[in-house]
């Protein structure tokens, strides 16, 4: 398998296509929203994968795939998606899936708090 | 009005409320966006705020009641409003659902894969306005006397609706579709009355009734200078009496109409009882040069085996697979089997439902030989029938010259 350069860990452009080209105010807000909403997902995931709770994390991931994609984080999406298929595919699968998860989700985690460190600091 | 949001997360349901908003709620008659998290609750305020929601968009996938039990209880308190189903899941679980809905006699506006765009969500609603104005109408039951006094008083007639070749664009047949010109409901379409004549032994009578004035027409069409071939449906249930083939050939010699100008489209809605006397019927049929088709190839029991098993020289590809297969994974392999289908069993095939300029420049791209559906005509008055060959023919140059 050949690799690909690494995507963006996040994207605002793509959230900007979202939502009909909004101003920065309310782009910065659903940002916001993400990144609280992501907190607790990303949380609440990888607590039920330290006590094997399999259909939780299946739960979590899927609704964090269709949130991440919203806002570009493409990479995490992807993760979101092959966890839950290897999540089907037995506990071992999920383990490995887990991994990619984890960097996946720090990459956005930390764009997300560069961003809003920078627009802080504005 | 209130357009209702169901989705666990409320990030979505954020990003959802911020495109209707943006999109203009107004244009659509709606006021109020309303948003959940639960199923159960969402159902709740449905049931005590039930005429005021216009429009739900409900995600299929939620932990507690998930979006099928919803669609459910949704059938079951009669909810009138318009429906949009939104899902981040495979296609086909997401169309199987769809199907579910209209089978629940739901309005469902269509499916929306997450993440959802503007764009695709102004166009489902669009289609709110188009759907309110057409209210769920009712059938009218007829009796059984009233079918039978019906068939014995002419008040059948056909209407008339043409296939074309699709890479010359050639007209090159009719298929007669039966209406009942009531004396006091108007032009009825079979699903009143076939039913009524299936179930009390009329079919045979009404299939007479077709043929004999679909042969008629065909005559004046051929004083017209209009070579056309004419297919009548049969139900294979009719397939008892083993004369069936001469009774045929007789009425089409005494009409006046060539034997293999005529077709019959074999339609199935139960297993064959009497194999032996349908082959016996059908293969003479074919050896009187008559043209058998098998109709809505792929559903029911019009199937394989059905297609191994006699002697058919055409198949039709249902319409529920050809319309919209340019946009569809499935329908569109499920086409192009067919298509390949009849190309190595060496019989003619038609499509069904050619509804628009996408289904048409789909066939001739992938080389289907006839066509039929509302994009070529509706089914039309054989009297109609010269001047629409004159309009098409007007029609063609440009269809033909689009990208094949």
């Amino acid at each position: 398998m050949s690799r690909c350069p690494p995507l963006p860990a996040i994207d605002v452009e793509v959230l900007r296509a979202y939502l009909g080209n909004p101003d920065d105010d309310v782009l910065n807000e659903f940002m916001e929203a993400y990144r609280e909403s992501a907190r607790e997902l990303v949380a609440r995931l990888r607590d039920a994968a330290t006590r094997a709770q399999w259909p939780e994390v299946e739960r979590a991931a899927h609704r964090l795939k269709s949130s991440s994609s919203v806002i570009g984080a493409y990479a995490l999406a992807s993760a979101c998606a092959n966890l839950e298929r290897a999540v089907g595919e037995g506990e071992n699968s999920a383990l490995r899936a887990m991994k990619e998860f984890d960097a996946s989700a720090d990459r956005v985690a930390t764009a997300l708090d560069a961003l809003f460190t920078h627009s802080d600091a504005n | 009005m209130t357009v209702m949001l169901i989705d666990d997360d409320s990030f979505i349901l954020r990003v959802l409320t911020r495109q209707l908003r943006h999109l203009g709620l107004q244009h659509w008659g709606l006021s109020k966006v309303s948003a959940c998290t639960d199923g159960q609750k969402a159902l709740e305020a449905i049931e005590h705020g039930n005429s005021r929601i216009k429009l739900i968009l409900c995600d299929l996938q939620m932990p507690g009641l998930d979006g099928v039990e919803m669609l459910r209880k949704l059938s079951e308190m009669r909810y009138p409003g318009a429906l949009i189903l939104v899902s981040g899941e495979d296609d086909r679980i997401l169309h199987a659902a769809e199907r579910l809905a209209r089978a629940l006699r739901l309005k469902v506006l269509g499916v929306l894969r997450k993440p959802v765009t503007e764009q695709s969500l102004s166009e489902l609603l669009d289609r709110l306005s188009r759907e309110s104005d057409s209210s769920r109408a009712s059938v009218q039951t007829y009796s059984a006397a009233e079918v039978r006094n019906a068939i014995a008083s002419e008040e059948l007639i056909n209407a008339y609706q043409p296939k074309v070749d699709v890479a010359s664009g050639e007209v090159i047949g009719v298929e007669a579709l039966v209406r009942w010109r009531h004396p006091r409901d108007g032009l009825l379409t079979p699903d009143h009355f076939i039913g009524i004549a299936e179930a009390n032994g009329l079919m045979d009578d009404l299939t007479r009734e077709v043929l004999s004035n679909a042969l008629v027409q065909a005559v004046k069409w051929r004083q017209d200078g209009l070579d056309l071939s004419v297919a009548v449906n049969v139900s294979v249930k009719s397939l008892i009496h083993l004369d069936f083939p001469d009774y045929v050939a007789r009425e089409a010699a005494s009409a006046g109409v060539p034997l293999d100008r005529l077709k019959l489209e074999l339609t199935e809605s139960e297993v064959i009882r009497d194999v032996r006397t349908c082959l016996d019927i059908l293969t003479r049929l074919r050896l009187k040069q008559i043209g058998l088709s098998i109709d809505d190839f792929g559903t029911g029991y019009s199937s394989l085996a059905q297609l191994r098993d006699l002697p058919f020289n055409e198949l039709k590809i249902d319409y529920g697979f050809v319309h919209g297969a340019c946009h569809d994974a499935e329908r569109s392999a499920i086409v192009e089997a067919s298509l390949n289908l009849a190309r190595q069993l060496g019989i003619n095939v038609v499509a069904e439902g050619a509804e628009d300029i996408d289904d048409w420049n789909y066939l001739r791209a992938c080389g289907a030989s006839q066509a039929q559906g509302y994009f070529i005509a509706r089914p039309l008055p054989g009297a109609e029938l010269p001047g629409w060959v004159a309009t098409w023919n007007l029609r063609r140059p440009a269809l033909l010259a689009s990208a094949a």
